[in-house]
């Protein structure tokens, strides 16, 4: 892509109309509802502006990782277990979340083809009809459809990966990580931690076809990432080695350029109009705001909060608060953010829950 | 050369299928594709275009897989070995060659005519060695013999590096250690695709055998004289049946359920030397039945019997009883049995350290003379495999995958129906039946249902393997023991196959 066409697919974004009206919402309306995954449960909770106050607690076999479906009526969770029942295979569980209440009626389990073990991820097309799931235990990744009623419905599509990678302990054999959808909903990209692999896949038939792919650097671990919202950049969180790494993505071949930019950071967020990104390293205790240049993708840092008695290992963006979890001490953070300046305000403790490992609000 | 058959072929209707027509479950199990192999290079071509595709081999060389591991693979593919039946390749020397593709009884046939040895291994003609040998290779002239896969000398075997490429190995004592006892009696579908068994030696196969063989009438049947045949059978294996000299006999004891009708014991013998000159085993054996008012002569069994029934075969020895003597590989080729196959099963085991408890008897005899409304049980029978003999020798349980060496019996729970309607009523009196004679209140509560190893069971045998022990968190136990055998399959497994390419419901897990 070269910076005339980077520039159209900028311009452009809002004709995509990829964002979903779930996340519009969110960026415009204070969120109601917060859902977080615990090793055993998922906690839901009714946000205060100071304190959440825990509505209930639903019985989840280690949810590892949640999606809402786009229209906010089915909630999705992935259960990062060895096996089901016996057979070696991890599960997705479906919910219906009451708009009203924001309680979750439980719908189906979903168990995942064998060997796709351990999964901790999932993405939702952006038409609501289908989840991919990375299953980092076994190296496989699974499609399923959405039944109409929200339901999961059969896998129709198995992908066994195979690789490996240049850390003993992480990278034996490969481990896909995460997935998103590109905002056209065309390709789906995804990372493989094990073998230091990023993959575009293309949905035919309810099956995964490999398009296009870029091998990160040897040992980097390549994990968390997101689209800019025109879906022109791609950016991923280099677990291994503490970086995100900004790639220009070509929309209409699933291509990944080499990174034109690394920063620090284990895991990230961005702001769904685009402007900011925010980084979080545990180590360090710090949650960065970096801004994205509109013209060339590039970031800047523009902000940084402290806490040193926070690890913040995950990052959720909604409208204007960021939440910053700490799996060790169990703390929930809430950090507020200027949406025209992207900088950080007031840091509030609004919850703590044991372990929790993902968070999402409607 | 590669036969891709895929859903539009003709062909693949019968090729998605297992024997056991259980399998697939459902048209979303079936794989979407069978890549049949005739080379080890083509079935190593095959192997490597379907990692690339991001798909998942199984692997088939006779279809008789009890569970569902290689049919069910969704729009994946099966790679079949059957047509990989090379006899002798160059290269091969003096050594022995058995391919995965051949089945058993060309196996006895290639290697009597050429050789006249044989392999101690299965009696159904068409079973494929590819998976019965990955397993163990049990049969007739076991407790003569040991097991097949004691004889083993390398194996050739394709597996998957860590970075997905198919690299072809032979391994032996000597190269790759680990993986070549892996290789002996872990079970299939674990670490690659074997292509090719080499032996040093094997044993020379017997001139003849002895058939014989008594009924049970269940129609006069008590539960006092059930009890009494079980334990003067188990009481042989456990005491006068550790006698080299009687290493040559085998037995199975039918038990089939009462709507069968009968039930029965069938024998085969050879002495030791291969020859059938003093049958003084026999009789003694027989003799110890005579108390239970048996009817001479064997009877039909359903299913896979060790021993097939064939009234007229052979020669009838001279004395009282209907002894037949016949030519070994006659017996084994000719009246192979026919295994299963285009019915509907379901299958476990146990092996048995001691005799029978007068308890586990009656629990047997309560579950053969139930009626259970929904189940066909017309075709159930618990085989009761006569083991132990050159078998349990200790030093083989740290060279090979198969840990139970000191077990005396060898029971095959088998149930076999056509009507899919059965399923249920089958599986749940198999389920029921197996629970409660393992379920004995002395049996120790945490392992209650299921033949842990202890000082009377040594578990199960993974060539018969049974999702419903999966149910039991130490499922890895019953099957490969509580010693350092699992565990160094694990190791085995990740060293050799990290990305868990050959994986199954019962696989091992790394």
């Amino acid at each position: 892509m070269n910076r005339r066409t980077f520039l159209q697919s900028v311009a452009c974004a809002p004709v995509l109309g990829a964002i979903d009206p779930l996340t519009l919402r969110a960026q415009r309306a204070d969120p109601a509802f917060a859902y977080v995954g615990t090793p055993d449960a998922i906690c839901v909770f009714a946000i205060k502006p100071r304190n959440w106050t825990l509505l209930e607690t639903v019985p989840s076999p280690s949810p590892s990782f949640i999606a809402i479906q786009p229209g906010g009526k089915y909630l999705y969770a992935a259960n990062d277990v060895d096996e089901h029942e016996g057979i070696p295979q991890g599960t997705v569980e479906a919910y219906a979340i009451d708009a009203h209440s924001g309680h979750l009626d439980f719908l189906n389990r979903r168990p995942l083809s064998l060997s796709a073990t351990r999964p901790r991820h999932l993405a939702i097309s952006p038409d609501g009809k289908t989840i991919a799931v990375a299953a980092g235990g076994g190296g496989v990744y699974n499609v399923i459809s959405i039944e109409t009623n929200g339901a999961l419905g059969k896998v129709t599509g198995i992908r066994k990966e195979v690789g490996c990678g240049l850390h003993q302990k992480y990278q034996s054999a490969a481990h896909p990580h995460s997935l998103v959808f590109h905002p056209a909903g065309e390709y789906l990209v995804a990372t493989d931690l094990g073998c230091d692999r990023i993959s575009s896949f293309n949905l035919v038939d309810g099956t995964l076809v490999r398009r296009a792919g870029f091998s990160t650097r040897a040992g980097s671990g390549p994990g968390a990432l997101a689209f800019d919202p025109s879906g022109s950049v791609l950016y991923v969180a280099q677990e291994l080695r503490s970086s995100i790494s900004c790639h220009r993505y070509h929309g209409d071949t699933g291509e990944i350029e080499a990174p034109f930019q690394r920063i620090s950071g284990d895991t990230l967020a961005i702001s769904r109009d685009g402007k900011f990104i925010y980084s979080a390293r545990a180590s360090e205790s710090t949650v960065s705001a970096w801004a994205i240049d509109p013209i060339s993708g590039s970031l800047s840092q523009h902000d940084t909060w402290q806490d040193p008695s926070v690890f913040p290992c995950g990052l959720y963006l909604a409208a204007a608060r960021l939440y910053a979890f700490d799996k060790w001490s169990g703390a929930i953070v809430q950090l507020s953010v200027d949406a025209s300046t992207g900088k950080s305000g007031d840091a509030t403790r609004v919850a703590r829950v044991k372990s929790p490992r993902v968070i999402v609000t409607i | 050369m590669i036969i891709v058959v895929d859903r539009q072929d003709p062909r693949y209707n019968f090729l998605k299928l297992s024997r056991n027509q259980r399998w697939p479950a459902s048209a979303d199990e079936a794989a979407a594709n069978i890549d049949l192999c005739d080379t080890a290079e083509a079935t190593a071509k095959a192997l490597q275009r379907i990692i690339d595709a991001g798909n998942r081999p199984t692997v088939r060389s006779g279809g008789h897989c009890y569970e569902d591991f290689v049919v069910n693979n969704p729009n994946g593919t099966i790679i079949d070995l059957s047509l990989l039946s090379a006899q002798r390749l160059p290269g091969d020397g003096d050594r022995y060659r058995i391919s995965p593709g051949q089945q058993l009884g060309e196996v006895y046939l290639d290697l009597y005519k050429r050789y006249g040895v044989t392999i101690p291994a299965g009696t159904c003609y068409t079973v494929g060695a590819g998976g019965h040998l990955s397993g163990g290779g049990y049969g007739v002239l076991s407790r003569l013999f040991g097991l097949t896969v004691d004889w083993i000398s390398a194996v050739e075997i394709l597996t998957v590096d860590s970075s997905g490429k198919v690299v072809s190995r032979t391994v032996d004592k000597s190269r790759e250690p680990d993986l070549f006892r892996a290789c002996r009696g872990a079970g299939g579908g674990n670490f690659g695709i074997i292509t090719g068994f080499l032996f040093d030696k094997l044993p020379k196969a017997p001139n003849e055998v002895v058939r014989a063989g008594v009924s049970f009438d269940w129609a006069t049947m008590t539960e006092e004289r059930f009890v009494n045949i079980l334990t003067k059978y188990g009481h042989y294996w456990e005491t006068r049946g550790k006698d080299p000299e009687t290493w040559g006999l085998f037995a199975m004891l039918g038990l089939s359920h009462k709507s069968g009708r009968r039930f029965g014991l069938s024998l085969q013998f050879c002495n030791p030397d291969g020859t059938c000159r003093d049958l003084s085993v026999v009789h003694e054996f027989l003799d110890l039945f005579e108390s239970c008012d048996p009817t001479p002569g064997a009877v039909a069994l359903p299913g896979e019997s060790r021993i097939p029934h064939h009234e007229n075969a052979g020669q009838p020895c001279p004395g009282e009883r209907p002894i037949r003597k016949m030519l070994w590989l006659d017996a084994t080729v000719h009246g192979g049995g026919s295994a299963g196959g285009q019915v509907r099963a379901k299958y476990k085991s146990a092996y048995m350290k001691r005799n029978f408890t007068r308890e586990e008897a009656k629990r047997i005899y309560k579950h053969l003379t139930r009626d259970v409304p929904g189940a066909d049980l017309r075709n159930s029978v618990v085989g009761v495999d006569s083991y132990g003999g050159a078998i349990n020798r200790d030093a083989l349980a740290e060279e090979t995958g198969i840990c139970q060496r000191s077990s005396i019996m060898k029971l095959q729970y088998q149930c076999y129906w056509m009507d899919p309607k059965n399923d249920a009523g089958c599986l749940q009196w198999m389920r029921d039946f197996y629970k409660d004679v393992y379920g004995a209140p002395d049996v120790e509560s945490k392992y209650a249902g299921t033949p842990y190893p202890s000082d009377r069971y040594d578990g199960c045998y993974i060539n018969y393997p049974d999702k419903d022990m999966l149910a039991y968190s130490f499922w890895p136990q019953l099957y490969y023991g509580t010693g350092d055998l699992y565990p160094f399959l694990q190791k085995v497994k990740r060293r050799y196959d990290p990305n868990n390419v050959f994986h199954h419901a019962m696989s091992i897990r790394a």
